[in-house]
């Protein structure tokens, strides 16, 4: 009658086991600090253990450290992670990317001239990456002056450390209701992915999906979006 | 029970405010250096960056940020000085790893270097880029081919950064200053008043055996004038013992009003003072120097005609308590954009 016992205490010990989380990394600038997103996320995904990054050059440090089974970022970042899947494209309006526009002071950038000026950007993936990115947007060598927090770029203008700040038309609205600034846009023609989710491998689909679905209305909007499309 | 005030000086004397800076001078003779360095052999063949530092906490998140920006592109090799170290020191490490370019953290870096341009004139310098020292501008007036960041945070990125929590309208900002700052001051009113913001100081002098009674009328004029928030600035003539006590808390502990101060610990619920306290982040001045560093190196090592930068990044710290006390109303929702919320 031994093994009826060893049987057992078996599976007593894995159902008291705690059940191992699903690590999800996040990195989305926006204006609410890291911890207070990660309280966010958490309570709404308690079977999921987040992790969110206020600067992108902690994220992918840690993802080549200790790579997650998700990450939520913006779609540029996730196409540069390559061990991962897009599994869910948050959507905005109807559409999973957004328009992208020059930001000015007093006077709006001339197009023509671009390769001339400097212009400010958050930094998603890193000095040369960036750099590289950028200029297959605008399909010409742009000087970038790169700040880590979506903050930092109003500072740009104020200052005169950039000649414009190359932002969404979401964040520009936002920077416009901040500031007393002249600000005028450019618009671009240029559309860059919204929020996604991606998978390291299939195992944590399900929980991931069921996380996202329950995000308030109110953290879809500090994300940037207002819905999430099951690819 | 610690008393506040003391534990705020203790603060601004750690934080090297401005009389700090000018006795580190003085002790460039004395001499002594720590040297952290890379593994010499690795780096034999590559181009590499000379990083001259104090100790501290705040230094070495500017190093980090510098270092991880720019870690795919350059080497750097960080030196940490002390108080005792001395221009020679300086020399050595610049024959020992013939860098590309030169970063100084901290005043006593900035003044040392100083010293070693004087000192060895017919040297070649690279560029070099100054950031975490105070008034850094006057330093760098005597250094040959050098830039960097200045470590004041402008009063506008504090205002604006207020304004988006308080709930009433900000138009008008007070602030008192000695004598010497009046460049500083008008060149902070040209970037306010783009914001719409009017700064409107009160100058006192420079010395005077009644300073204290100076700065007590100065903030009375201030509050009479019907300013919407105070902005202190870091001179630790307006910030010692006596003039917390004789000046500051008098007068702003009964003013309904935002106040924004420039270290954490005035802040303190106590000394019902500070409100705002808007902070250098430190990791971020890092990457803004790496950010100038880039650029330099993508010139060919070339400084060209580039000016000071202003700091971009803060860290913004708020106490709804003393707001609370005071009667300021602010967005609760906004708070979730702060670095640290204190609230007892």
């Amino acid at each position: 009658m031994k093994w009826k016992h060893f049987l057992s205490l078996g599976l007593c010990s894995m159902l008291a086991a705690p059940v191992m989380a699903d690590n999800l990394y996040v990195f989305v600038p926006t204006d609410v600090r890291a911890k207070a997103m990660q309280q966010d996320i958490s309570s709404v995904c308690p079977n999921v253990k987040v992790t969110v990054f206020g600067r992108g050059k902690d994220f992918r440090k840690q993802v080549k450290k200790s790579p997650p089974d998700a990450i939520l970022s913006l779609l540029p970042v996730i196409d540069r992670s390559r061990a991962f899947e897009t599994v869910m494209r948050g959507v905005q309006n109807g559409f999973t990317e957004e328009e992208y526009v020059l930001v000015s002071v007093d006077k709006a950038l001339d197009l023509g001239d671009i390769k001339s000026k400097k212009i400010g950007v958050v930094d998603l993936l890193g000095r040369k990456p960036m750099g590289e990115f950028v200029s297959q947007l605008f399909q010409a060598d742009i000087k970038l002056k790169r700040v880590t927090k979506q903050e930092d770029l109003l500072p740009l203008l104020t200052f005169g450390s950039v000649d414009g700040i190359f932002v969404s038309e979401r964040l520009y609205r936002q920077i416009k209701n901040r500031s007393n600034l002249n600000l005028v846009s450019t618009s671009l023609n240029i559309k860059v992915g919204l929020v996604s989710a991606a998978l390291a491998g299939a195992g944590a689909k399900e929980k991931i999906v069921d996380c996202l679905k329950k995000f308030s209305e109110k953290l879809n909007g500090t994300l940037g979006v207002d819905q999430w499309r099951i690819l | 029970m610690a008393d506040p005030i003391k534990l705020a000086l203790d603060s601004i004397r750690n934080m090297a405010l401005v009389g700090q800076a000018l006795k580190l001078t003085r002790q460039l003779m004395l001499a002594a250096l720590i040297v952290l360095t890379m593994p010499l052999a690795a780096l034999a063949e590559e181009d590499k960056g000379l990083i001259f530092t104090s100790e501290g906490e705040a230094f070495r998140e500017a190093v980090n940020g510098i270092i991880g920006d720019l870690e795919e592109d350059l080497s750097f090799v960080t030196v940490t000085l002390t108080k005792d170290s001395k221009a020679s020191d300086i020399a050595k490490q610049i024959k020992k790893h013939q860098p590309k370019v030169i970063v100084l953290i901290e005043n006593n870096s900035v003044k040392l270097y100083g010293a070693y341009q004087k000192a060895n004139p017919e040297a070649d310098f690279p560029p070099s880029v100054a950031l975490a020292a105070l008034f850094v501008d006057r330093f760098l007036k005597n250094i040959k081919n050098a830039t960097g960041i200045r470590y004041e945070i402008p009063a506008v990125t504090s205002i604006v950064n207020m304004r988006s929590v308080v709930s009433k309208e900000i138009r008008k900002v007070g602030v008192v200053h000695r004598a010497w700052m009046k460049g500083m001051i008008e060149q902070n009113a040209k970037y306010c008043a783009a914001e719409g913001i009017e700064l409107v100081s009160v100058s006192i002098p420079n010395k005077d055996s009644k300073l204290d009674q100076k700065l007590k009328s100065g903030l009375k004029s201030l509050i009479d004038k019907g300013v919407d928030a105070l902005w202190v600035i870091n001179d630790n003539a307006l910030l010692n013992g006596k003039m917390i006590r004789g000046a500051w808390i008098p007068v702003v502990g009964k003013a309904k009003l935002p106040v924004i101060v420039g270290i954490e610990p005035l802040l303190n619920t106590k000394l019902n003072f500070g409100s705002f306290a808007i902070v250098p982040d430190h990791y971020a001045l890092g990457v803004q120097a790496a950010s100038i560093i880039g650029e330099i190196m993508e010139e060919d090592w070339e400084i060209g005609d580039r000016d000071l930068e202003q700091p971009v990044s803060v860290k913004k710290i708020v106490n709804t308590k003393v707001l609370e006390k005071k009667k300021v109303k602010y967005s609760k929702e906004s708070l979730n954009a702060m670095d640290k919320v204190v609230n007892q």
